[in-house]
């Protein structure tokens, strides 16, 4: 007997712009796919980084559809009913704010994962949860999509007053009693400094 | 006639350096005399403000510019700086642009800037040494050229080299710059390595957790002014 509990049918899973090959390979393992149509999905699109593309477009009766890079992956994440995500804040932030259920899925071989955090937060305070690669099958069986709390994004007008507070100081008093000195006079060590000119190298685009 | 100009050479080269000396002693006197880091009240800043914008790569730029998206008004012209194998947050920076509507023609300026990358995702600390020194050849010119008043930075390793340019020329008081330093919103328990290595250099930094304001209390209030602090806005979830 089919479950649909997720209405819908599409899957999203997303690595960012870096790779994470485990996720990838996990997804269109015929395990994970057959999970995939328990639950109700009938396509599944994978957006791979620089992971190596798998070649299969069909997996278990489920459509696979897989790029590398778009400039945004935002129409994809509104299409989508489930968004599986590394745990980039990017992506995290542009789900949830979008009203997606998402599972995190954390990599353990990035540097001192910090990543961590903020899936971990996110699955603190209810907004999504978040497993390993290890783990997926097992969190994807258990989700239940109600009990999700929304997820209501901060609010990036609060960063103008204290950016208007900061920049709106002078660093040195000299800069306060206006003295010319400190701003052309020397000026020649500028020059002097500019060593990126002696290998005649270019720096604007 | 050979020697003449080696002679005129040497001539030139001792006056800059008499100069340099020079320039360094005002320096250190006003340090002595002013004391590091005090402010006071007096007159504030009324002209705009060069803004210089490290984008870092994939959520980072994200961020920052969600974060950008919340300010209008004075600050232009607004200098991206991004790593140059990132064409994805270049697209970003460009889009993003172009799509916020200004009051004035002044306001649109902006201008995009490559450096060579400090440290790419999974590499060895060492090695991240000789990369971050390669990246600060082309980030001290890049300040000394742009002279912004804010460098504001949310992360990756390419602020670092930036940051201390900005430093240099501010203690050389050349440069009227405050570095500002946003903490990411995926930090939620600790601060990450470039936010520790700056801590001592930079002059604000603003966290998005409480959690993170009560673990490192010391440095989160030092580097606020009163007038942050009264407005009440310990940055909270700010994208």
């Amino acid at each position: 007997m089919t479950n649909t509990k997720f209405g819908s049918k599409t899957v999203f899973v997303t690595v960012g712009t870096t790779r994470f090959d485990n996720l990838v390979r996990q997804v269109v393992s015929d395990e994970m796919c057959q999970k995939f149509r328990q639950a109700g999905f009938k396509r599944m699109i994978v957006q791979t980084g620089s992971s190596p593309i798998p070649i299969q477009t069909q997996v278990c009766g489920l459509d696979v559809h897989c790029y590398d890079y778009k400039s945004s992956i935002h129409e994809d994440i509104k299409n989508a009913d489930l968004v599986i995500s590394h745990a980039g804040a990017g992506t995290v932030l542009e789900t949830l704010s979008l009203g997606k259920p998402l599972i995190t899925v954390v990599n353990e071989k990035l540097m001192n994962n910090h990543q961590m955090e903020l899936a971990q937060q996110m699955h603190k305070d209810g907004h999504s949860l978040y497993c390993t690669c290890s783990t997926l099958q097992e969190t994807l069986a258990k989700m239940d999509v109600e009990s999700l709390h929304q997820f209501i994004p901060g609010d990036p007008t609060k960063f103008a007053l204290p950016l208007f507070e900061i920049s709106s100081l002078h660093t040195h008093s000299a800069y306060k009693m206006g003295l010319p000195l400190f701003y052309g006079g020397p000026a020649v060590f500028i020059y002097l400094l500019d060593v990126g000119s002696y290998f005649s190298l270019s720096f604007s685009v | 006639m050979f020697s003449v100009v080696i002679q005129i050479f040497y001539s030139v080269l001792a006056t800059f350096l008499g100069l340099l000396a020079v320039w360094l002693l005002i320096c250190i006197l006003y340090r002595v005399t002013r004391g590091f880091f005090r402010r006071k009240k007096g007159k504030r800043r009324q002209k705009p403000v060069s803004v210089m914008i490290v984008v870092g790569s994939g959520g980072h730029t994200t961020e920052i510019l969600r974060l950008m998206s919340g300010v209008e008004g004075k600050y232009y012209p607004r200098h991206f700086v991004v790593a140059r194998c990132d064409r994805i947050s270049e697209k970003k920076i460009h889009t993003f642009e172009h799509r916020r509507v200004y009051g004035s023609e002044a306001e649109k300026n902006y201008k995009v800037h490559r450096i060579p990358r400090s440290r790419s995702v999974g590499q060895s600390y060492i090695t991240s040494i000789l990369t971050t020194l390669y990246a600060s050849l082309y980030c001290f010119p890049l300040v000394c050229k742009i002279r912004p008043n804010v460098i504001l930075c949310n992360g990756p390793g390419t602020c670092i080299p930036l940051c201390f340019a900005g430093l240099f020329l501010k203690h050389l008081l050349l440069l009227d710059i405050n570095i500002v330093y946003v903490e990411s919103l995926c930090r939620v328990q600790t601060l990450s390595l470039s936010a520790r290595l700056l801590l001592p250099i930079i002059d604000h930094i603003l966290v998005q957790w409480p959690q993170l304001k009560e673990k490192y209390p010391e440095y989160i209030h030092k580097c606020f002014t009163k007038a942050i602090e009264a407005t009440g806005y310990l940055l909270l979830r700010i994208s």
